[in-house]
């Protein structure tokens, strides 16, 4: 893992775009973060007496339509949203990385049968996933996390076993095996390490599309739930009122947006860096 | 009046300099020659002729092509290259793109080359040129063998009928007989067509078979540049000395351990792999890797198995080491039957393997010590200072320094790293070490090195040897026997000495004419 950590330190001095996305989507987390000890306003308190107001000293964005301080929502919205798209990659890389690892492994009717589920749930979209699980066990937050850690099972388990697969000719795995290493052992010492780097772009970039999956499934109602908030539900809330005050729709949404965006370039900053195969192109195409 | 002429070149990559202050001229038709090893920055010489350079390199120095500066713009750059110079690699699978058929690939040079007449003709042409047939133009790059590939380079090279070829090490990733013709092609191609070559290589003997002047690269310095005959016959620089010292290997007589009882042996042994059909109507046959191979390893003793590549050498030896498993047929070690993959875990310390590529063997994220260590685990648990001690004795032996155990494997060069991969594959004492082409994937200068480290470690440790390789030459230092294979058959067998001075087989005697004559006069040191 060092020579992982001292690429991250070498690159980041080069890859602007790999800065610019890091910093961004840390301040995202941090901002969500803080809200965990303190916001300015407790979102549970409704004040309608105080709704709908501009932005002012008290309130920096103003407040919606139930008098809630909007920096307290977006500040506990962005929470949510993490938490829900983290646990969502969280189950799908626990899971879905050892499969496609024991597909590449074992080969044979367990791959095929490790593809042919991926393929299964390939085939249907993250939100109708979602909708089954929870008309099933009723919305929620959680409930939201599992169908979104659901959707990015298959696609840890394909880059997984990609990145195995591409390893798999090297003699170091054989030499692994010669010393009596089982499949799952040489697996988890010797691919696992070195497919690593893909895995961690991965995950950044299914954690963008978790936190718009959140959403989508917040502003259909079929995620977190009130009391509590999330951006998408506070897209979903004003809905009602766009036309009243713009503000209230344009602040969540463009959280989502920036967040979205910081991951994506941080993500591909990422893979640009640790992606050996995607710089050599790259170098060619300069010397053409 | 020279074709090109390199003035004080220097390349520096950050504060790294690769090429310090390279000056040489090749004439019209002149055959240039480059030697040095890895690292050395020669191959960083061709492509600053070729305007091939990483973005990141800073150039200093100027390159006068035809009485003209290389120019400057990438669209003019890029007509010298398509019509002026072409440029053969090391790897032509990588070179090739795998997704075009071949002779679409060579149309593609001619076009953008813009002598594109009569396309298909002039494909048709160019394979013949180079030794291919008109079939080989519909197939894609997995499709064709190594030399078949590089073949097809050089006819993408030879589109836009350059003045001058360069040649990066063209034959190193070839086995010994392709290579042989490969150099004659190259040499043919430049009489017929009076191309200047700029032939590239850590291989002295392919140099002198086939250039008159030669440049010694060392550290991305010229230490020597002279014609080949006095290069050669009278090196005046001490590392020239050396390189050319380090090419022959001096076969050295060793107290060895008798030879005694049988300790594997291979009875019929046949590997079959099923072949993807051509369409469900056309099933492929199979193909017979190994075909009802049988042999007797004696305790002590060094075999040698020696075949051009596909031969099936290294599926043996993988059944040997038990990382495969034989269709039919068995193996008997030490009165243990198996049939490969289920050799008993209690032999598994027994039989050891070292493989062919320094680079792909060892894990880059593990230390070199682990790595060494790995094998440990066959044997029951010791104490940490017992493993210590014994890595320590192994690395010592194979003449590295155990303080080196705790980096990681991309700060040690080729030669280093076999050497490492050596002591794995003796760390647990092992009676029977297969080695799969331990020095092919090595330069030429150390190759040598390692081949008398073996003979040295065979005496010391009354190890037992099964030596892949497809050089006739190497294995005589190591070998008592020669096994000589072909599609999956051992056709000859005899001492080396037998098998290069009346080899009996059409391959044998291809084997043996392969060699490229020795160079040069060298007072015995």
């Amino acid at each position: 893992m060092s020579s992982l950590l001292e690429m991250l330190r070498r690159g980041w001095r080069g890859h602007w775009s790999l800065r610019i996305g890091t910093i961004a989507a840390l301040v995202f987390l941090l901002i969500g973060f803080v809200s965990f000890v303190w916001t300015p306003y407790p979102i549970e308190r409704l004040d309608v007496g105080s709704a709908m107001q501009g932005p002012s000293l008290a309130h920096w964005l103003g407040t919606d339509h139930l008098g809630r301080d909007l920096v307290s929502m977006v500040m506990k919205g962005t929470r949510t949203s993490f938490v829900v798209a983290a646990i969502a990659v969280a189950i799908g890389a626990l899971i879905g990385v050892p499969l496609g690892l024991g597909a590449a492994a074992w080969g044979g009717p367990l791959e095929w049968l490790i593809l042919r589920l991926s393929d299964f749930l390939f085939a249907f979209p993250a939100l109708i996933i979602a909708i089954i699980i929870t008309t099933l066990f009723g919305p929620g937050a959680i409930n939201a996390m599992i169908a979104v850690g659901i959707f990015n099972i298959p696609v840890f388990a394909r880059v997984a076993r990609g990145g195995a697969l591409s390893l798999k000719s090297l003699d170091y795995l054989a030499a692994g095996r010669l010393a009596g290493l089982s499949n799952w052992e040489v697996a988890r010492k010797h691919v696992l390490p070195n497919i690593m780097s893909l895995i961690i772009v991965q995950a950044t970039i299914q954690l963008a599309l978790g936190i718009l999956a959140e959403a989508s499934l917040s502003y259909v109602g079929l995620g977190t739930q009130a009391p509590a908030t999330s951006l998408g539900l506070m897209l979903k809330d004003a809905q009602t009122y766009v036309l009243l005050k713009p503000s209230l729709a344009l602040i969540p949404g463009l959280t989502i947006v920036l967040i979205v965006i910081a991951l994506n370039i941080a993500g591909d900053g990422l893979r640009d860096l640790l992606d050996p195969r995607l710089k050599r192109i790259g170098a060619l195409r300069a010397a053409d | 009046m020279p074709l090109i002429e390199v003035n004080g070149l220097t390349v520096r990559f950050g504060d790294r300099t690769v090429l310090d202050g390279v000056s040489f001229a090749i004439d019209k038709g002149e055959r240039f020659g480059a030697i040095g090893e890895t690292g050395s920055g020669k191959t960083m010489s061709a492509l600053a002729i070729a305007g091939l350079l990483p973005d990141d390199a800073q150039v200093l120095g100027g390159i006068v092509f035809d009485n003209a500066p290389l120019p400057t713009v990438e669209k003019e750059m890029a007509r010298l290259r398509g019509r002026r110079i072409g440029f053969v690699f090391q790897e032509p699978m990588s070179a090739l793109d795998p997704l075009m058929e071949v002779g679409a690939q060579v149309g593609e040079a001619l076009v953008l080359s813009g002598r594109a007449k009569d396309t298909p003709a002039q494909v048709r042409q160019l394979l013949d040129e180079v030794g291919l047939e008109a079939q080989h133009a519909q197939r894609f790059p997995h499709q064709l063998s190594g030399g078949q590939r590089q073949r097809v380079m050089i006819a993408v090279a030879l589109a836009g009928e350059p003045d001058l070829l360069i040649a990066d090490e063209p034959t190193s990733a070839l086995d010994l007989i392709t290579q042989r013709k490969v150099l004659d092609l190259i040499d043919r191609l430049c009489a017929s067509r009076g191309m200047a070559l700029m032939f590239i290589s850590h291989d002295l003997k392919a140099v002198a078979a086939l250039c008159t002047r030669v440049m010694v690269i060392k550290d991305g310095r010229v230490v020597e540049m002279a014609n080949k005959l006095s290069i050669f016959g009278s090196p005046r620089h001490d590392y020239t000395k050396m390189l050319i010292a380090a090419g022959r290997h001096r076969a050295r007589t060793l107290m060895r351990s008798p030879i005694g009882p049988p300790l594997l042996e291979v009875k019929n042994l046949v590997r079959r792999f099923r072949q993807p059909d051509i369409s469900i109507f056309e099933p492929r046959p199979p193909l017979f890797a190994v075909n009802d191979v049988s042999f007797v390893l004696r305790t002590g003793e060094s075999i040698a198995l020696v075949g051009p590549s596909g031969s099936g050498k290294t599926t043996l030896a993988r059944i040997i080491a038990g990382l495969d498993r034989a269709t039919k047929g068995e193996l008997v070690f030490d009165h243990q039957t198996y049939h490969g993959t289920d050799l008993p875990r209690v032999f598994r310390r027994d039989i050891s393997l070292v493989f062919q590529d320094p680079f792909g063997s060892f894990n880059p994220r593990l230390t070199i010590g682990d790595s060494v260590a790995e094998p440990l685990r066959l044997e029951p648990p010791r104490l940490p200072v017992d493993i210590a001690e014994r890595i320590e004795e192994l690395v010592t032996a194979v003449g590295l320094s155990p303080d080196m155990l705790s980096r990681y494997p991309h700060e040690f060069s080729g030669g280093q790293r076999q050497r490492f991969a050596i002591a794995r594959a003796l760390i647990t004492k092992p009676r029977l070490v297969v080695l799969d082409e331990p020095v092919s994937a090595l330069d030429v200068s150390v190759r040598g090195e390692v081949l008398v480290m073996l003979n040295r470690l065979r005496a010391d440790f009354g190890l037992t040897f099964l030596i892949i390789s497809h050089d006739l030459e190497m294995v005589r230092i190591v070998a008592d026997r020669v096994m000589v294979m072909d599609k999956g058959k051992i056709i000859e067998t005899g001492t080396p000495a037998q098998l290069l001075e009346a080899p009996r087989e059409k391959l044998t005697q291809d084997l043996v004419a392969a060699r490229l004559p020795e160079v040069g006069i060298v007072p015995a040191s």
